[in-house]
């Protein structure tokens, strides 16, 4: 029903872009996650980013900055002609905050994927879009069929606000990842409704 | 084990440490809590660095007009005309976005540019006039709308 959008077509309007971020710790199926539900093969790209290291580096220099590149890949979908899905996923070390701001500008929401055995490999993306009052959802990556622990444990030991979904998801199924995507969005949504009802004059 | 030592194999018996630090203080060079993967370097040809720094006069992340990662591009009457001028990072760009709008992330990824270089020389053509930009509005988050045509397009992937 929907027609992709064809670049090449001599009409051809670019698409708008809508970006949404997938965040965890590493090797918690961030790429498969956005590979399941893009049109391409995820690409990867580099960002440099500056690190403030107040400190003595191991050469006896005081060091302030130092550059480190994260890999960060992505993948799109198309929605319809005039509308194109981003998804980018990136490491959720905390050391990247630097980038996470670049890449979080313009973003509608993220997702943290989070591995029940390593929940710990999350909290630094948790920390970050608490902090940045992004809206999230935390998707658990079901590695083999099985969570280790009862979505409520999960809640507690997250700490997160109860308004926040947590969901489970595989990240290699493509409908799978569609429902964690939409579980974002209806967060997304429902806070512009409560924002738009709360700027209207009573 | 010391009894305040956090048991890593536990998973959720950890509680998230609160307010750790807050994002807004400068980052410390903090070690690595996992052992990062060796990510292969693009690109990571000697004099690398120099050539992203002459491209972008040392700044990264806003040229003459900020651009999103996933903000799409396309060629002007003005950059198709004078694309056989460009200087070279600049003609690369202009040629990739030949065959159609081409996103800041993917300029990157096909030119094996690091984001933020290509953000800054795409964003410094758009400056020029050479380029188009297609983005959502700055009040995307607002627009329901929108959001709601999203999701209707998501459910139908
Ligand atoms: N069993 C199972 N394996 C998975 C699942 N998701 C990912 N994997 C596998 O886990 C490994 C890591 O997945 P990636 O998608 O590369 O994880 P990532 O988060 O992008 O990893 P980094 O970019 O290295 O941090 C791959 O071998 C995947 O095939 C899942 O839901 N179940
Ligand atoms: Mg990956």
């Amino acid at each position: 029903m929907s027609e992709p959008f064809d670049p090449t077509a001599p009409e051809a309007v670019a698409p708008i872009p809508v970006k949404i971020v997938v965040a965890g710790g590493f090797g918690v199926g961030k790429t498969t996650f956005v590979g399941a539900l893009s049109d391409i093969t995820p690409l990867t790209t580099e960002a440099a980013m500056t690190t403030v290291a107040n400190g003595i580096d191991d050469r006896g220099a005081v060091t302030t900055k130092t550059t480190t590149t994260v890999a960060m890949d992505f993948g799109r979908a198309a929605i319809d002609k005039s509308l194109v899905l981003y998804m980018f996923g990136t490491p959720g070390q905390d050391r990247f905050g630097f980038m996470w701001d670049d890449l979080i500008s313009g973003a509608l929401g993220a997702v943290v994927l989070a591995d029940t055995r390593r929940i710990d490999d999350s909290f630094p993306a948790l920390d970050y879009f608490e902090s940045r009052h992004i809206p999230f959802i935390v998707a658990l990556n079901r590695f083999d069929g099985k969570i280790f622990h009862s979505l409520d444990e999960v809640r507690s030991a997250l700490a997160i606000d109860d308004s926040i979904p947590v969901v489970t998801t595989d990240a290699r199924v493509r409908n799978e990842v569609k429902g964690t995507v939409l579980a974002l969005l209806d967060v997304v949504l429902a806070r512009a409704i409560a924002r738009s009802e709360s700027s209207v004059p009573a | 084990m010391a009894k305040d030592e956090l048991d890593y194999g536990e998973g959720p018996s950890i509680i998230r440490p609160f307010l750790r630090r807050t994002f807004d203080a400068p980052l410390e060079a903090a070690p690595l809590a996992v052992d990062v993967p060796a990510a292969a370097p693009l690109a990571a040809a000697p004099g690398a660095d120099v050539r992203a720094y002459l491209m972008t006069g040392g700044r990264t992340g806003a040229g003459a007009v900020k651009l999103e990662f996933e903000s799409m591009l396309s060629l002007t009457e003005r950059g198709r005309g004078t694309r056989s001028s460009l200087t070279f990072e600049r003609r690369r760009i202009a040629d990739a976005c030949l065959e159609g709008a081409q996103s800041v992330a993917e300029l990157a990824a096909k030119m094996h540019l690091a984001l933020g270089v290509a953000q800054v020389v795409a964003g410094d053509m758009v400056g020029d006039g050479l380029l188009n930009v297609h983005q959502a509005s700055a009040n995307l988050a607002d627009d329901i709308a929108m959001i709601k045509r999203l999701i209707q397009g998501v459910r139908a992937l």
